[in-house]
């Protein structure tokens, strides 16, 4: 450092900060008290305000629970335990190999089948109904 | 640490600082309540704080620049030269008045940052490295900062109107 800052730096350090204002300690220490004792005061508010809304939500959860329970029993009630007439067709319609690829059980493949051969057949008998008809017919015309 | 305890150590050094850097004892003493207020809330572990006094130098340096980016923001601007003289004349007691005059005013004249670190330096007494710390420079940065600061102290209180 050179002289001149040397001899400035010897002069300001003759220079020095004036004490505080009296009380400034005191003020400053008591906000801070003040400021904890309301912070301390709102964290149970806030605990209870948690607490009110927790259970809030439990009861909204709750009621949804229940109404969605007493809608299905009103619904079974109305359409009976086999579902609707609409899901009633479906079934009776689908063909036992996309039985098994929607992946119904054995059981229910089996009468899908049944119901399936059973039509078969009756179409079979309509048919041979028809055959013997226009035998019948056209014999008819040969004997004329 | 106790809060009073860091106050005893502290507290008139930081309020002279805070003054000066605000340029006002009430707004000073506002922020120097935020400050202890902020030590209270975050109860912080005294025993891991490496240098005590440059991190409650550094909080309260932060929290003033909070509350003078506030005041900017309602319009309130920066005091003048003149005013800030005056506020450092209050807080400084030097051999004689005319000499004290003469120093607050020069230094209420040197840019911002320079008078920073020669307040740091003398009126505080923290080291070149607890003033970098503070303001978060290098060491070299606050030192060179501090030179300047001094050289442009000299040529206003020898009355050339350089300031650097």
């Amino acid at each position: 450092m050179r002289e001149p800052e040397k001899s400035l730096d010897s002069l300001l350090e003759e220079y020095r900060r004036k004490p505080a204002p009296p009380g400034l300690k005191e003020r400053v220490l008591r906000s801070v008290e003040e400021q904890k004792r309301l912070r301390t005061a709102a964290t149970p508010v806030m605990r209870k305000l948690a607490a009110v809304c927790l259970a809030l939500t439990a009861l909204c959860l709750g009621a949804e629970l229940m109404m969605t329970r007493s809608e299905t029993r009103l619904l079974d009630a109305l359409l009976g335990p086999d579902g609707s007439s609409a899901e009633r067709q479906v079934r009776e319609d689908i063909h036992p190999e996309q039985a098994e690829f929607l992946g119904l059980g054995k059981h229910e493949e089996s009468i899908l089948s049944l119901r399936l051969n059973r039509q078969k057949s009756s179409t079979r008998a309509r048919r041979i109904d028809g055959l013997r008809k226009i035998n019948i017919i056209s014999e008819g015309f040969n004997g004329s | 640490m106790r809060l009073e305890e860091i106050y005893d150590r502290y507290g008139d050094k930081l309020f002279h600082y805070l003054t000066i850097k605000l340029n006002s004892a009430n707004d000073a003493e506002d922020v120097l309540q935020e400050v202890f207020l902020r030590f209270a809330r975050y109860s912080i572990r005294w025993r891991l704080v490496r240098n005590v006094e440059a991190f409650v130098f550094r909080a309260a340096r932060n929290e003033a620049n909070r509350f003078a980016r506030r005041n900017m923001k309602r319009g309130v601007g920066p005091r003048n030269a003149a005013e800030l003289a005056a506020t450092m004349r209050e807080m400084t007691e030097g051999p004689d008045q005319a000499a004290t005059e003469m120093l607050t005013g020069a230094l209420a004249r040197l840019p911002e940052k320079q008078r920073e670190v020669i307040v740091l330096k003398i009126f505080e007494g923290l080291t070149f490295k607890q003033i970098a710390s503070v303001c978060g420079l290098s060491i070299n940065t606050a030192a060179s900062r501090y030179r300047y600061g001094l050289a442009g102290l000299r040529s206003l209180m020898e009355g050339k109107d350089e300031g650097t």
